[in-house]
């Protein structure tokens, strides 16, 4: 196994059932993460983007609705098949997590740093000495002025860009290998987000943490993820660097999103994708963008299309570019 | 672009103070500035975009603009008239000439009214009879790209785009002259965003609309004015062609907040410059220049006087102690 492989997701179905329905929410999906890089998953709203981070921190799949299926190595160790407890010395732990809205993963009636020092403490009982200069050093970390009178006091003395700095304070106070961000910036202003994720990147340069992040916003992709996977309806419609992945994309529904962002300076119309995205409960057979696709054909209503090895690194589901390779 | 400079909104001066805090003796002796001495005018058939971080009056700047709040001091002149001055009964009858779309298209429709009645409302308060608003509604319906047969559904059966096309059909039924857009597209998916800007776009020119369109986003504000406005703190800080903005933006906060926005684009070698802190309290807005505490260029006359709002080109007007120095 390579050694530098720290996340490697095969197969992961995440279903939530109803009497009368299933929803698909994350369906067979398969990625890996190295040490030390960013991944990007992209994807509208309801594409399971979120659903995947919930289903390997194992927050779902303990209800009776909820049906979770597939492997999940990390460290060589399957998260899928860890009893609840053994998650517990994982979760906050060797995987640090940063919920999008920081006003509300943070307590209100306790101190900011006692809510850091809560993580040592659990983790690696740390006596309560010890675990507060841990909670300094992590907010000074984060770059949070004036660390140690901060640290005594309560979230809503902070500021919404500081609120964020003591969240990410908190994921990497267990000195976690990997760290999944979901949506980290969208609830801050541009001057703000532009902040918090330079200190992301400078934050993985130095502990060489691995780091999924969760976005909508391809403008946030484009500056700090090494690999882009590009979800829809659940799946994973291509993978690849993201220079590759700006610069040539292959799949439609890649190239329709980069269509449909205004850039600034560039004049030109945008061309939006038709139509919505798909009930996830009410899917027909063949590709899942069939219907909103400009170039779809008979092989899309019938198979659904595999993702695809179209170059190095880069892979694609869509039946026009594995034609279009076997062309070659 | 061929237009005759025709002012259509003029503001002079436009303040709105929200009293904060009593005194002891029950009197108003603490204001939140939220719109501090602005103005600008609109041209007939324009799109000017006002963009800005949260809290910085662009949307209290739109509401005062339709007169829905009384502005503290400053006239307001809307196709030549002074809209402070106006008797109640008068206002009514501008009202049909403006309009407002929202940012929340859930929001903006009576989830126990079929579209069909919610379209109906405004064109029935200005008692416009049956035949008459069957017809607008069938047209503008149209015009907006939703099929007359789903009139008689109720809200929560169309997705937020949809949502969104009819919530601007109910604003331009009254066929107005002015139309304030308030984050049009915020709460939308960014393969919907294109659909809803190119509409806009499309009615503006088929019905000679004038615009103000108020976004946080400099790439969708950029896609879609004339001229745009920047904010900051309840002041206006640069004001100019879309054009000029992107290539030359004087103001230091303009600046950085182009250099802010992530780049759709990977490789694209950027000098960010990184704004420290965040936006002070606008109760407590720091003395002399509002932008200064952040600002990379201060000097010692920022915190002692107020810059003045001074056209530096033909059409380019910023307030900055620095950028008028140099000029000079």
């Amino acid at each position: 196994m390579n050694d530098d492989l720290l996340l490697d997701v095969r197969h992961l179905k995440a279903y939530f059932r109803s009497k009368q329905r299933t929803v698909k929410a994350v369906d067979d999906l398969s990625f890996t993460l190295k040490k030390g890089e960013i991944l990007g998953l992209v994807g509208e709203s309801g594409c399971g983007k979120s659903t995947t981070t919930k289903a390997l921190l194992r927050l779902i799949g303990n209800q009776k609705n909820e049906y979770l299926e597939g492997e999940a190595f990390f460290e060589g160790e399957d998260l899928i098949k860890k009893s609840d407890k053994q998650m517990q010395t994982i979760r906050g732990n060797k995987i640090g997590f940063i919920a999008q809205n920081p006003m509300s993963s943070l307590n209100p009636v306790f101190t900011i740093g006692n809510q850091i020092a809560e993580v040592p403490q659990m983790h690696q009982r740390a006596s309560k000495n010890k675990a507060w200069a841990i909670a300094l050093k992590m907010l000074q970390k984060v770059g949070i002025s004036d660390h140690e009178s901060r640290a005594k006091q309560f979230s809503h003395q902070f500021s919404g860009g500081m609120k964020q700095r003591a969240v990410i304070a908190m994921a990497l106070a267990g000195n976690p290998s990997l760290l999944i961000a979901d949506e980290p910036t969208t609830a801050l202003d541009v001057t703000i987000q532009a902040q918090i994720l330079d200190l992301m990147v400078k934050l993985r340069d130095e502990t060489h943490a691995g780091v999924l992040l969760i976005t909508h916003d391809l403008g946030v992709v484009a500056e700090v993820c090494d690999r882009v996977a590009v979800m829809y309806a659940g799946k994973i419609v291509e993978q690849a660097p993201v220079d590759e992945l700006f610069h040539h994309p292959q799949h439609p529904y890649t190239k329709g999103l980069l269509a449909s962002v205004p850039k600034i300076g560039s004049r030109k119309k945008l061309i939006p994708i038709s139509g919505h995205p798909p009930n996830l409960y009410e899917m027909q057979g063949g590709c899942l963008f069939q219907e909103r696709c400009p170039f779809a054909f008979d092989r899309c209503k019938k198979t659904e299309p595999p993702l695809h090895k179209i170059a190095e690194h880069h892979h694609s589901a869509c039946h026009l570019s594995s034609e279009r390779m076997n062309s070659f | 672009m061929n237009r005759d400079h025709k002012p259509f909104i003029r503001v002079n001066h436009l303040k709105k103070y929200f009293p904060v805090a009593k005194n002891w003796r029950g009197k108003n002796s603490q204001y939140l500035k939220a719109v501090d001495d602005v103005s600008f005018s609109i041209d007939e058939g324009e799109t000017l975009g006002l963009v800005g971080e949260s809290g910085c009056g662009k949307s209290t700047t739109g509401r005062l603009l339709l007169h829905l709040l009384p502005p503290t001091s400053g006239s307001l002149f809307f196709g030549g008239q002074e809209l402070t001055r106006l008797s109640k009964h008068e206002l009514w009858q501008k009202r049909r000439e403006m309009q407002l779309i929202f940012q929340d298209p859930y929001a903006a429709l009576n989830p126990r009214m079929t579209i069909q009645a919610s379209l109906h409302e405004p064109l029935k308060a200005y008692g416009e009879d049956k035949r008459t608003r069957d017809a607008t509604i069938k047209k503008l319906i149209d015009a907006v790209g939703i099929s007359s047969q789903y009139l008689n559904r109720y809200p929560h059966e169309f997705s937020g785009g949809q949502l969104q096309r009819i919530g601007i059909a109910r604003s331009l039924a009254l066929k107005p002259k002015f139309v304030v857009a308030d984050e049009p597209v915020a709460a939308l998916d960014m393969s919907i965003q294109a659909q809803i800007l190119n509409l806009m776009k499309e009615l503006q020119q088929e019905f000679n609309y004038t615009y103000l369109f108020i976004s946080h986003d400099l790439s969708v504000i950029d896609y879609m004015s004339d001229r745009i406005g920047v904010m900051y703190l309840g002041k206006m800080v640069e004001l100019t062609d879309r054009d000029a903005l992107y290539q030359e933006p004087l103001h230091p906060y303009t600046q950085a907040l182009l250099s802010a926005i992530p780049i759709a684009e990977p490789q694209r070698s950027k000098n960010k410059i990184m704004l420290k802190g965040e936006i002070p309290s606008p109760v407590h807005p720091p003395s002399g220049c509002h932008f200064r505490t952040r600002c990379p260029f201060a000097k010692a006359i920022c915190a002692e006087k107020e810059p003045e709002w001074v056209e530096m080109k033909k059409g380019h007007y910023v307030a900055c102690h620095v950028v008028q120095e140099a000029h000079q």
